[in-house]
């Protein structure tokens, strides 16, 4: 067992077990194959794990990712007669992928449970025009939690104290100071205005050049992180 | 009024916190009375503030003098200190609260839907009615995900291999594994057993690691 594939080796993995088991992968418009799918969930993952704040949510991926997880774990529980190893690397993969859907996921509940109140609002300003923030599942769970913790606080103290103060003050997140490590991906991407260190209320600006890093604030480049110029790392 | 003062009003809702410090990262038993008590202080602050400033104004109104607003009346210093003693307390109150939220959440992850009875009885009726709603917030998410649905409290480490060592701290006695074999846990008994199978018994403390060097 000391020579179980990477999950480099996983886009294989995951051709070969759909060409053996003969299953329907679901189409997305872009992606065709699985392996495609997981290769950007990953990096979607990466990125959510890596930021500061909530990124726009991709349940689109994560959705069809489950799905086929869950194809090819049956598809596993019926050829127990298969030779071992064969069964136990798919099942060693499975894990894996199933650790990133699960990691993805708890690292977005985290982040809206750390704050709900200006996800919520973000949320609001962002239909329609730009991605969505939050996806319907996610927001049926970000409102309840507000509402429970509005409950708790209101029964245990602010019933009891007169109506005008009984506003419950909100965190609004500084995120000036957060720095992120990022790669470029694209040609031709946008200048980005950094802080000048030398001068307060200066500013330099980077030009980005494909397969450059850079170690920069994540404000500078979150717009370019939403159009999938950059990723971080 | 100094910040003496302050520092004697606020005094109650200080214990609150002290007694989180204490506590470190786990539950101290919550203190309802206290609570109680900041609240009515708070009230009484605010009320002895509404008739300050309705008396100040009745003042403006009734006097000739060339007073332009109530900014102007030295009692309006007093008022100030007494809007920050609100709004310390306020904060104070509500850290408390967060925070035994906070850790009641973090300890809910930890060990997944059973906690130890000494946290239980250290729980507020309120608080113990938010862990139930929290759960079944989660355990709704989970399951509009997919068709069987995703259990977030597994896979929590990336993993290493499929099987693990595992020592049965306790007697357990019999405990079916995900393939059908049954296997026997007696106190000290050394098993190699799917992952899978053991998370929650590893949680519940009924099974530990067994590192066994090879």
């Amino acid at each position: 067992m000391d020579s179980l594939p990477t999950t480099s080796d996983s886009a294989d993995l995951l051709s070969v077990h759909a060409s053996v088991s003969d299953f329907n992968t679901q189409v997305d418009e872009e992606l065709t194959t699985p392996a495609e799918v997981l290769k950007e969930m990953t990096e979607v993952w990466v990125n959510e794990c890596a930021a500061p704040k909530l990124l726009p949510h991709r349940f689109d991926l994560m959705e069809c990712l489950v799905d086929q997880v869950e194809q090819m774990e049956s598809n596993i529980a019926m050829h127990t007669d298969t030779k071992q190893l064969k069964c136990a690397i798919h099942r060693m993969e499975l894990h894996r992928i199933r650790y990133i859907i699960n990691h993805y996921l708890r690292t977005r509940l985290e982040k809206i449970e750390k704050n709900p109140l200006p996800i919520l609002r973000e949320h609001e300003k962002r239909l329609q025009q730009r991605a969505e923030l939050l996806d319907e599942k996610e927001l049926a769970f970000a409102q309840k939690f507000a509402e429970s913790r509005m409950k708790l606080f209101k029964s245990a103290f602010l019933a009891n104290i007169p109506e005008s103060m009984q506003k419950l003050p909100v965190n609004v997140p500084k995120l000036s100071e957060h720095r992120v490590f990022i790669e470029v991906e694209k040609d031709g991407v946008e200048d980005v205005n950094i802080p000048d260190m030398t001068d307060p209320n200066g500013e330099k600006i980077l030009t980005l050049e494909k397969n450059t890093k850079h170690f920069l604030p994540f404000e500078s480049i979150q717009h370019h992180l939403e159009n999938r110029d950059v990723k971080l790392m | 009024m100094t910040s003496t003062t302050k520092s004697n009003v606020a005094n109650d809702a200080m214990s609150l916190i002290n007694d989180l410090i204490l506590y470190q990262d786990s539950i101290p038993p919550y203190k309802d009375e206290v609570v109680k008590k900041c609240a009515k202080q708070i009230e009484e602050l605010y009320q002895a503030n509404y008739d300050d400033i309705l008396a100040m104004r009745s003042k403006l109104d009734s006097s000739s003098s060339s007073a332009s607003s109530i900014h102007d009346d030295p009692k309006m210093q007093l008022c100030r200190a007494r809007q920050n003693c609100i709004e310390h307390i306020k904060r104070l109150c509500l850290t408390y609260l967060t925070v035994r939220l906070d850790r009641l959440k973090s300890l809910r992850w930890k060990h997944g839907g059973l906690l130890p009875f000494k946290i239980k009885n250290n729980l507020s009726p309120s608080e113990t009615e938010w862990l139930n709603g929290y759960s079944r917030m989660l355990a709704e998410f989970q399951q509009s995900i997919g068709d069987n649905g995703v259990n977030l409290f597994g896979h929590i480490h990336p993993p290493k291999s499929l099987h693990i060592h595992v020592r049965a701290l306790s007697d357990y006695g019999e405990f079916e594994l995900s393939d059908g074999t049954t296997i026997i846990l007696k106190k000290n008994s050394l098993h190699y057993i799917p992952r899978e199978d053991c998370d929650t018994l590893l949680k519940q403390g009924i099974l530990e690691f067994a590192n066994l060097g090879c």
